[in-house]
């Protein structure tokens, strides 16, 4: 179900605990959140415990929440502070682990050929999100891969509007030197 | 317009097809007469566009979901804070039933009535008395330093000559 779908009841149901109405939640937004959290994080392991941090938030938060701002927002800001949370964590401790399991849930394809091409796909994307700064990933994540306007992406980070377009030119031109150098090898 | 601006303008368009027509007409025709800005708009594309846009959806695995529901479930269920305050007191009480036998705490539940009884009845009466007794005592005090000035003043005659001489 996708997640503008979501009726005002499941919502008032899941903030009043019926974990039936939670699993619908769970099923139309998990796809982004831990999408999000993988492109920030590159590591399923990493992008699993930020996933369940943030549908435990939803849950706590679910009665505080205002039915007439959009849930997908409210999913998306929960989601970036927790990732972008989580990242400065991960710097701070410079533990971090290996990125050789980045891709290991990847949708399974029956052909080893297509599995192959999207396993290339996905290290080509890692390998460009890996040389910006996890504020300018956001942004390129949100924009390039979720599809979110500029107004949505200027609410999900609390940031104004010129400030995300800024960010974004300067994540663009990032990958555009880095692409020049020919650093990156992946079907650049 | 030069290439600088129109390789600006590039990054900042968003393109999701590589055959995008490009909005701007004067981008479009510079594009087409200048190799190294076609060069560099198809190195934009397949850098910034391309990559992004076959990135495949990605799932979380079962485990998650079984995880947070685990970890909700574990949870003390939420009840209001009044109902948690009779619990305890509840508890608190069996806890004292627990600790003195009947005939005891029923002796010690007389004693504390009869103290708070008693309490009522003779503090506040006692200290009517001593705030009735107190002000008598301001009363007379008042009383007698003003009747001593006067019979000071009606007894002081030394009774000397002089003083009859000059103050009859």
């Amino acid at each position: 179900m996708p997640v503008e779908e979501l009726s005002e009841d499941v919502l008032k149901l899941a903030a009043q605990g019926d974990m039936t109405a939670f699993r619908k939640i769970y099923e139309a937004v998990s796809g982004f959140v831990y999408s999000v959290a993988l492109r920030m994080v590159r590591n399923t392991a990493d992008a699993q415990e930020i996933t369940q941090d943030v549908f435990l938030k939803i849950y706590h938060n679910l009665k505080n929440f205002q039915y007439r701002s959009s849930f997908k927002t409210w999913a998306y800001q929960i989601t970036l502070n927790t990732t972008l949370n989580y990242c400065k964590r991960l710097a701070r401790e410079r533990n971090r682990r290996t990125d050789d399991s980045v891709l290991a849930t990847q949708g399974v394809s029956p052909a080893v050929e297509e599995r192959m091409e999207q396993l290339s796909r996905e290290a080509t994307v890692q390998s460009l999100l890996a040389i910006l700064t996890p504020e300018q990933r956001a942004c390129i994540v949100l924009r390039e891969i979720e599809n979110l306007s500029y107004e949505e992406m200027a609410t999900v980070l609390r940031l104004n509007i010129n400030t995300v377009r800024t960010r974004l030119k300067r994540a663009r031109q990032r990958l555009i030197e880095y692409a020049k150098k020919g650093v990156a090898q992946h079907g650049l | 317009m030069d290439c600088r601006k129109v390789q600006e303008l590039l990054i900042r368009s968003d393109l999701r097809e590589e055959t995008d027509t490009i909005l701007d007409p004067e981008v479009q025709g510079h594009l087409e007469v200048c190799p190294s800005c076609r060069t560099f708009y198809k190195e934009f594309f397949q850098t910034l566009v391309r990559p992004f846009k076959e990135a495949g959806p990605v799932q979380p695995p079962e485990s998650v979901w079984l995880k947070i529901k685990a970890a909700i479930e574990k949870e003390p269920q939420k009840r209001p804070a009044a109902e948690v305050l009779l619990d305890r007191f509840k508890a608190a009480w069996d806890r004292i039933l627990g600790i003195m036998p009947k005939p005891v705490l029923g002796g010690v539940g007389l004693a504390a009535v009869f103290l708070i009884a008693a309490l009522l009845i003779y503090v506040p009466k006692g200290s009517l008395n001593g705030k009735a007794y107190l002000g008598d005592q301001m009363l007379y005090l008042m009383g007698v330093s003003s009747e001593d000035l006067e019979f000071q003043a009606e007894t002081e005659s030394l009774g000397t000559a002089i003083e009859v001489v000059f103050l009859d």
